[in-house]
């Protein structure tokens, strides 16, 4: 069941396209398997679809209908089969077809990452310039430590679950954090979490952790 | 020309590959693809060229248009707004189909079934000329502009909490009942 759901605002803002491409990957994994936000979604572009065909149209130059009827006979390259590589996580079932594209390898051979033994990280490549887009996995009694937000934080749980504090976030789930945010997530409610987080700026962890932790969560 | 006949189109081109359709469909969409695509900045060859991808697109992708589950001016929107992304931004839109394969066992049924598609997209065009200036503004500013929430408070100058009961208030009345988690 899931009980954590993207804000409003955020629904919205991914529907009209408004937001960074590696921010909407988030509210999108989560859309994938959330039929509420879904519709919400849905609801939001049939808005965006009137609006578009309320707009005043502006002449097309007769060539551009010639141009068009000449490549439509072209083969499509852009949707080529989908790699192989993401044939085993379409087995495991727990990355939506939406994410698959974005991995670049099977599940199992993402560059997987320890952190500290706590959890392990594997950063997907495609973002490096303005967010850092990982997948985290962690076993019961991983957790990450007590830490603060430089910026915005997005998470949508792939698979298993974690706590922090009173709330418990399960597979589907999704949750926004913010620069106002400390908090310390653990896996003591599931036998492992596996899920997609994304930032747009580096983590601050506080005490002991500090000097191990920090270099690595840096953007 | 109504959401019926757009998908009658739609539907001609998806499953005969019928040019005469899809030539009529480019005269009716296609101006209004390029008004989209300036309203945002474009100048007029840039704007065409982002036509011909949208236009391309449609012919390519008309066999998964389904009625049942959005209108066809929804479709077009969302092709329109994800090649304008990946023409001015350079990245890519990420489009979710709520995904049966990974959907939870307790979870709700399809999305798609609780409202007649075509016949919302037409209530929302004449809803949309009843809406107070104010709150037009404000979604003409987040679909043609691709602005969020606090970029259009910044540029209207007006608090974060404004843009948001304006677009909530705007939303409410376009989808009416069916709209109820914006209520």
């Amino acid at each position: 069941m899931i009980r954590h759901h993207p804000a409003l605002d955020l629904l919205f803002d991914h529907a009209t396209g408004s937001l960074p491409e590696a921010v909407s990957l988030a509210v999108a994994t989560h859309v994938a398997t959330c039929p509420s936000c879904c519709r919400i979604v849905a609801e939001t572009e049939a808005v965006g679809g009137a609006m578009m065909q309320n707009l005043p149209p502006i002449d097309i130059a007769d060539e551009t209908l010639k141009a068009v009827l000449a490549r439509i006979d072209e083969p499509d390259l852009a949707s080529a089969a989908p790699s192989e590589h993401t044939a085993e996580a379409i087995e495991r079932s727990i990355v939506p077809p939406v994410l698959r594209p974005y991995l670049g390898a099977t599940f199992d051979d993402l560059p997987w990452r320890p952190v500290a033994n706590l959890f392990e990280e594997a950063k997907l490549p495609s973002f490096s310039d303005t967010h850092r887009v990982s997948i985290l996995r962690a076993r019961r009694g991983g957790f990450v430590p007590m830490h603060g937000h430089g910026g915005q934080e997005c998470l949508a749980v792939l698979n298993g679950g974690f706590r922090c504090t009173d709330d418990v976030f399960e597979s589907g789930d999704f949750t926004a954090c913010d620069s106002s945010t400390q908090h310390e997530p653990i896996v003591d409610t599931h036998d492992e979490c596996v899920c997609l987080l994304v930032l747009d700026a580096s983590l601050r962890f506080a005490g002991t952790y500090e000097r191990d932790l920090d270099p690595i969560f840096q953007m | 020309m109504s959401n019926e006949e757009l998908s009658g189109l739609i539907e001609a081109v998806g499953l005969r590959r019928d040019r005469a359709a899809f030539t009529t469909l480019f005269r009716y969409i296609a101006p209004r693809f390029k008004a989209f695509a300036m309203s945002k900045g474009c100048a007029h060859a840039e704007a065409e060229e982002l036509v011909q991808e949208a236009m391309i697109a449609i012919w390519r992708r008309a066999s998964t248009f389904d009625r049942s589950k959005s209108a066809a001016s929804t479709w077009m929107f969302t092709i329109v707004r994800n090649k304008r992304i990946d023409r001015l931004r350079r990245e890519r839109y990420p489009t979710a189909e709520f995904d049966e394969a990974v959907q939870q066992p307790a979870d709700l049924p399809d999305p798609g079934q609780s409202m007649d598609a075509a016949r919302a997209g037409e209530s929302v065009r004449d809803a949309l000329r009843t809406l107070p200036a104010e709150q037009l503004l404000v979604l003409e500013k987040a679909f043609f502009e691709d602005k969020s929430h606090s970029a259009i408070a910044d540029e209207l100058g007006i608090p974060l909490g404004t843009v948001k009961s304006r677009i909530r208030l705007a939303l409410t009345r376009l989808r009416g009942e069916s709209m109820e988690a914006f209520a």
